[in-house]
C-alpha cells in the first residue's frame, strides 16, 4: 500500500519514523523532527511558479488527501496512520505556504530564513514606517485618515512591484529549468532582490494596516 | 518557567522611553526593522564632552521581546563610554532576558539599534572632533 | 504495540460504533448492513441522559434514565453535566459550579478537577467512562456482538486537554477510540451522506453544555471544514439556567427561599427545562412547582414565549459572535452559504431559529433530528475508518492556535487556528547559558497574545548535553493530528539522535493514575456484567410472569386442569423468589421452569387468539360487504360531493 503513497510524496524528504507505543503516547508520536521541510510546489506536484493559478493548490491538494490522509489507513494499523498523519500534515502546510502571492514570494526567496533575517530594510522606509506608527499613537481621527490613505497607496504600490516581480522571477525560472538542474542553484538574481525588498516593505505595510484595522494597539 | 522580577519589569515597564532632539549634535539617532516579523525600533545616545553616553531613549513598534530588549539596551549604554557600548551583544541581550529562540531576532534588533546610534553620533561629531577611530 | 487494530474486513464492520457524548445527553449509533446509520434504542428511546447516581456510601447505583430521575431525590450524590468539568482547571468552572449541586474539588498538585461522590473522588474522564460503558453495553446488546471500538465526538471548539480527556474515558470504558470527530462535522457528514451536496454549509450546533459553529465545504464526498468557532460554555443548560435564576428571584421576592434546599432547586431546574420545551410549541406554559419543604401548596407560574425570549435573548446573541467570526475566517459572506444545518437540542428553541435565519438570511435546514444527527454522522465515520469505503472524508481543523510561551509570558504562535489538520511545524531551540543541561518549553493553547490567558496544555522538558551557550541545537516537531491531539517529538541536530522528552501535561491523567483506574474499570467491568446479565435476565422474567398473570385471569385459564394450574402458581412465586437473589443464572432457570410450565396455557391463548383474529376478519368482511355493497360506488370518505 505503500509504494504508491510514497511516489506521490517522492521529492520529501521522510526520515526514520519514529512510533509511540500504547495509547497514552500520543505525546511522543510524531513526525521525525529536525527532517528539512519538503518544499511546497513539489509536494503538491505544482510547477515552481509564483503566478500559479490558485484552484491549482486546492484541487491538487485535495486529490491527495483522498490518498494520504490517516483516515484511509486505519485498516493497516497505527504504524501507516502516524505515517499518514506526517504525510497529510505537509499537504496542508504546503497550501498553506502556497495560498497567496505573499507567501509564495516568500518561499521562493527564503524571506523566513537566513536570507530573510539579513536583509536590511532602507532607513528612509523605516523613518517612514516609525513616523506613520507614531501618527496613530498621536494622532487625531484626521490624522489617522491621512495615515490610511497614505499607507493605502504605498500597499497598492508595493503589491504592483510584487507582481512585477513575479513576472520577472517566473521567467528566470522557466530559463533555469529549461538550462537543466546544474544552473538551478541558489544564486541571488535580480528578480530575488526585488522581490526581497517588496516583501521587507509589504511586512510593515501588512502591520500598519492592522493597526488601521483595529487589530493591535 | 519563572523571570526574575527585574526581567519582567522590562517588559511590563519598560525604560527610557521617549525621544531626544533629533539634529542636537550631542544625539545620536538609529532606526532599525526586522522585516521577517515587522518590528521597527528607534534607539537615541546623548553623549556629553567627555564622550560618556549620559542619556538614552527608546521608541519601538512591536512585539513585547522587542520592547524589553530595547528597554534593555538603553539601560545599558547609559553610563558607558561610545567605545564600550559598541560591546554589547545580543546574546548578552538573549541571556539577562532570556529569550527562546524564536525571539532572538529581537536582540538582533537591540544590538543594531545600538550601533546604527553610536554611528550616526560618530557621523555628526567626525567633522568637530576628527580623533574618534 | 499497545493496541492491535484487529483483523481487517467486514467482520469487524459490527464492531465500531459512533458515541455522541453529550452534556445532556448521549447516544450511540452504528451502520447498518443498509449502509445508513443507525441509532441503538433502549427502553426509553436512543437518548440517555449523561447522568450517573451514586449511593451516599459512594456506590454506582445507576446511569441513564434512572440515574436522571435521582437528580431531584439525591442532588448530593448525583452527577450530571460531567462534559462541562472535562479537561478543564478549578478556576476555569470556578463561575459554573452553582449549577452543579454536587461537590468539586481541586487536586492537590494538579490544575485538574474531581468530584467527591461519597468517601471517593472521581475526575471527570472517570465519571464520563459510566456513560461511555452503558452506551457500550446497549451497543453490544442490540448489536449481538461485544463493541470494543468507537469513534467519540467532541464539541469542535474543545481543546487538545478536553479532547485528550474524552480518549481517556474511552479507554476507561474498555474501548478503542478510534478517533474524535468534531460534532458539527459528523452531522455535516451524515447531512452529506443523504444528500451528496455540492456547496458550502454552516452547521450551526447549540447543545446542552457547549456552541459550535462550522463553516463547510462540501464537494464530491469531501466534507472539507473552512473554520470554525464557538464557545465551550454556551450551551442550553444556560437557557436554564437563566429561567431558575428568574424564578427563584420571583420566589425569594415572595418570601420563599430556596438556597440551602438543593432538592427543590433540582425540581426546579427540572420544571424549568419542561416549561422551556413546553415554550417551544406553545406561546404560554405554566411552571408547577410543588414546595412541601415549605409546607405549601404548589406554585404556577404562567410564562408567555416573549418573557421568556426576553430573559434568553442575550445568551442566543452570544452565539452569532462565533458565527461572525467564522465566517470571516473562511472568507465568506452570508449570502455564499448554500445551507444552514440545526445540530443540538436548543435549536428547538423557536427564538434560536429565528436569530440564525436572521444572521445567515436564510431559513435553516431542520429536517434531520438535531438530537441524532451528530451520533449517525459518527457511526459514518466508524465505518469510513473500519471498512475502507472511499467514498466519503472528513477534513477538519484545528479550533485554537498552538504557541509556545516566550520570554515576558508573551506567546509564539506555531500554527494558527482553523489550520488544516494534520498539520506540523518544527522550532529549533538552543541554549542561553553555558553548561545547560536543560530546556523549558511551555506549550499553549489560545488566541490571547499573553500565555496565562491561554490555556497551558504541557511543559516540555528537553535534555540538553552541557556545551557553551548557543552550540545546541535541538528540533522539537508540533503535529496535531486528525483528532486536534497533539504530538511532540525532539531531536539532537548535532548528533541526529532522538531525544526522550519529558511531558508534564497541565489537565490530563497522569499515567501511574490512568493504569490505577484501568484497574480499577476493570474491577467494575466485572461488576458491569454481571448487573447487564441480571438485568436483562430481569426484564425477561418480567415480561414471561405479566404475560402469564394475564392469561391466568383470563379464559383460557378455565380450560386448564386444577394441577397445571397449581403448577404455574408455583412456577411464578420461584421466579419472584429468584429475582431477589439478583443473579442472572437463577432467574434463567426459573424463567426456564414456568415456561415450560405455561406450554398448555400459551397453546390454549395461541388457539383462542386465532380464533378471534379468524371470527375480526370475518366480522370485518361482513362489514365491508354491508357499506359497499357495489365496488362501482366506492369512493374516498372526504371526496368533494359531485356537483
Amino acid at each position: 500500500m505503500a509504494i504508491a503513497h510514497d511516489e506521490a510524496l517522492r521529492p520529501c524528504v521522510v526520515g526514520p519514523w519514529v512510533l509511540g507505543g500504547a495509547d497514552r503516547l500520543d505525546w511522543r508520536v510524531a513526525p521525525p523532527p529536525g527532517t528539512q521541510p519538503p518544499d511546497a510546489f513539489a509536494v503538491l506536484g505544482l510547477p515552481r511558479r509564483l503566478l500559479l493559478d490558485e484552484d491549482r493548490v486546492g484541487v491538487a491538494a485535495r486529490g491527495l488527501m483522498r490518498e494520504l490522509h490517516p483516515d484511509r489507513f486505519h485498516r493497516d494499523g497505527p504504524e501507516a496512520v502516524a505515517r499518514a498523519q506526517w504525510h497529510s500534515s505537509l499537504v496542508n502546510d504546503a497550501v498553506r505556504t502556497l495560498r497567496g502571492l505573499e507567501r509564495r514570494a516568500a518561499l521562493v526567496v527564503g524571506f523566513a530564513d537566513d536570507v530573510g533575517r539579513a536583509h536590511k530594510p532602507p532607513p528612509a522606509l523605516l523613518e517612514r514606517v516609525f513616523d506613520w506608527n507614531e501618527q496613530l499613537d498621536e494622532g487625531d481621527a484626521a490624522s489617522r485618515g491621512v495615515v490610511a490613505a497614505e499607507v493605502a497607496t504605498a500597499c497598492a504600490a508595493a503589491r504592483l512591484r510584487l507582481e512585477a516581480g513575479a513576472r520577472q522571477w517566473d521567467v528566470a525560472q522557466l530559463l533555469r529549468e529549461q538550462a537543466g538542474s546544474a544552473a538551478a542553484g541558489v544564486t541571488v538574481t535580480d528578480a530575488d532582490a526585488v522581490l526581497l525588498s517588496v516583501l521587507g516593505e509589504l511586512r510593515y505595510l501588512d502591520n500598519l494596516l492592522e493597526r488601521l484595522a483595529g487589530g493591535a494597539d | 518557567m519563572a523571570y526574575s522580577e527585574k526581567v519582567l519589569d522590562h517588559y511590563n515597564n519598560p525604560r527610557n522611553v521617549g525621544a531626544l532632539p533629533k539634529d542636537d549634535p550631542t544625539v545620536g539617532t538609529g532606526v532599525v526593522g526586522a522585516p521577517e516579523c515587522g518590528d521597527v525600533m528607534k534607539l537615541q545616545i546623548r553623549v556629553n564632552a567627555d564622550g560618556v553616553i549620559e542619556d538614552a531613549r527608546f521608541k519601538t513598534f512591536g512585539c513585547g521581546s522587542a520592547i524589553a530588549s530595547s528597554s534593555l539596551a538603553t539601560e545599558w549604554v547609559k553610563g558607558k563610554t561610545v567605545d564600550e557600548a559598541a560591546t554589547i551583544r545580543n546574546t548578552d541581550i538573549v541571556q539577562e532576558l532570556n529569550l527562546p529562540p524564536i525571539k532572538i531576532h529581537c536582540s538582533v534588533l537591540a544590538e543594531d539599534a545600538i550601533r546604527a546610534a553610536l554611528a550616526d553620533y560618530k557621523r555628526k561629531n567626525a567633522a568637530l572632533q576628527g580623533t574618534t577611530p | 504495540m499497545g493496541i492491535q487494530f484487529g483483523s481487517t474486513g467486514r467482520a469487524q464492520r459490527g464492531f465500531a460504533v459512533g458515541i455522541d457524548l453529550g452534556t445532556t445527553n448521549s447516544l450511540v449509533a452504528w451502520l447498518g448492513e443498509d449502509g445508513r446509520p443507525h441509532v441503538v434504542d433502549g427502553a426509553h428511546g436512543p437518548l440517555v441522559p449523561s447522568v450517573i447516581a451514586f449511593d451516599a456510601r459512594g456506590e454506582l447505583r445507576a446511569v441513564g434514565v434512572p440515574a436522571d430521575e435521582r437528580v431531584q431525590l439525591d442532588p448530593l450524590h448525583t452527577i450530571y453535566s460531567v462534559k462541562r468539568l472535562m479537561g478543564r482547571s478549578a478556576d476555569e468552572v470556578a463561575g459554573e459550579l452553582d449549577l452543579l449541586p454536587y461537590v468539586v474539588h481541586r487536586e492537590e498538585g494538579s490544575a485538574a478537577v474531581r468530584i467527591e461522590v461519597g468517601a471517593r473522588r472521581w475526575t471527570p474522564p472517570e465519571l464520563s467512562a459510566f456513560i461511555l460503558r452503558e452506551l457500550k453495553a446497549r451497543a453490544s446488546a442490540a448489536l449481538g456482538q461485544d463493541v470494543t471500538q468507537a469513534v467519540v465526538t467532541v464539541p469542535a471548539y474543545f481543546n487538545d486537554a478536553q479532547r485528550q480527556a474524552t480518549k481517556d474515558a474511552g479507554r476507561l470504558a474498555g474501548l478503542d477510540v478510534l478517533r474524535i470527530v468534531n460534532e458539527p462535522t459528523a452531522a455535516a457528514l451524515a447531512y452529506g451522506l443523504d444528500r451528496r451536496p455540492d456547496g458550502r454549509i454552516a452547521v450551526y450546533d447549540f447543545g446542552g453544555g457547549t456552541f459550535d459553529i462550522s463553516i463547510l465545504h462540501m464537494h464530491e464526498g469531501m466534507c472539507e471544514v473552512l473554520a470554525t468557532a464557538g464557545d465551550t460554555r454556551l450551551g442550553g443548560d444556560d437557557l436554564d439556567r437563566a429561567m431558575v435564576g428568574a424564578v427563584f428571584a420571583q420566589l425569594q421576592a415572595a418570601g420563599i427561599d430556596l438556597s440551602g434546599h438543593p432538592e427543590a432547586l433540582q425540581r426546579l431546574r427540572k420544571a424549568a427545562i419542561a416549561c422551556k420545551w413546553a415554550l417551544s410549541a406553545a406561546q404560554t406554559a405554566t411552571l408547577r412547582l410543588e414546595l412541601p419543604e415549605f409546607g405549601r401548596p404548589a406554585v404556577e407560574i404562567a410564562w408567555t414565549r416573549a418573557d421568556f425570549e426576553a430573559l434568553i435573548g442575550p445568551i442566543v446573541a452570544r452565539t452569532l459572535v462565533p458565527c461572525r467570526q467564522a465566517l470571516k475566517d473562511a472568507g465568506l459572506r452570508a449570502d455564499q452559504l448554500d445551507d444552514v444545518v440545526l445540530v443540538g437540542g436548543s435549536t428547538r428553541v423557536p427564538l434560536v431559529r429565528a436569530k440564525v435565519a436572521e444572521l445567515f438570511g436564510r431559513a435553516p435546514h431542520a429536517d434531520i433530528d438535531p438530537d441524532l444527527v451528530v451520533a449517525l454522522g459518527a457511526a459514518v465515520q466508524a465505518d469510513i475508518l473500519t471498512s475502507g469505503r472511499r467514498d466519503l472524508l472528513l477534513l477538519d481543523v484545528t479550533p485554537l492556535s498552538l504557541g509556545i510561551e516566550t520570554a515576558g509570558g508573551g506567546i509564539a504562535k506555531l500554527i494558527h487556528r482553523n489550520s488544516a489538520v494534520p498539520a506540523s511545524q518544527t522550532e529549533e531551540f538552543t541554549t542561553s547559558v553555558d553548561l545547560q543541561t536543560g530546556v523549558v518549553v511551555h506549550v499553549v493553547q489560545g488566541e490571547r497574545e499573553l500565555a496565562h490567558d491561554c490555556r497551558s496544555l504541557a511543559r516540555l522538558l528537553l535534555p540538553i548535553a552541557p556545551m557553551p551557550a548557543g552550540l545546541p541545537r535541538v528540533a522539537v516537531t508540533f503535529l496535531i493530528d486528525a483528532n486536534g491531539i497533539l504530538h511532540v517529538t525532539a531531536r539532537d541536530l548535532r548528533t541526529g539522535k532522538e531525544l526522550a522528552l519529558e511531558v508534564k501535561p497541565t489537565y490530563g491523567l497522569r499515567e501511574d493514575e490512568m493504569v490505577r483506574m484501568l484497574d480499577d474499570a476493570f474491577d467494575h467491568a466485572e461488576d458491569d456484567v454481571a448487573r447487564r446479565l441480571f438485568a436483562d435476565a430481569a426484564v425477561d422474567a418480567d415480561n414471561v410472569v405479566r404475560a402469564t398473570e394475564r392469561a391466568m385471569q383470563g379464559p383460557s385459564a378455565a380450560q386448564l386442569d386444577p394441577d397445571e394450574l397449581d403448577e404455574i402458581v408455583g412456577r411464578v412465586a420461584s421466579v419472584k423468589a429468584a429475582l431477589a437473589t439478583r443473579q442472572a443464572e437463577p432467574v434463567k432457570a426459573a424463567v426456564a421452569a414456568l415456561n415450560h410450565a405455561t406450554f398448555r396455557l400459551a397453546e390454549v391463548e395461541m388457539a383462542r387468539a386465532l380464533d378471534v383474529a379468524a371470527h375480526d376478519q370475518h366480522v370485518l368482511g361482513d362489514l365491508a360487504q354491508a357499506i359497499a355493497p357495489d365496488p362501482a360506488s366506492v369512493k374516498p370518505k372526504h371526496d368533494r360531493p359531485h356537483a
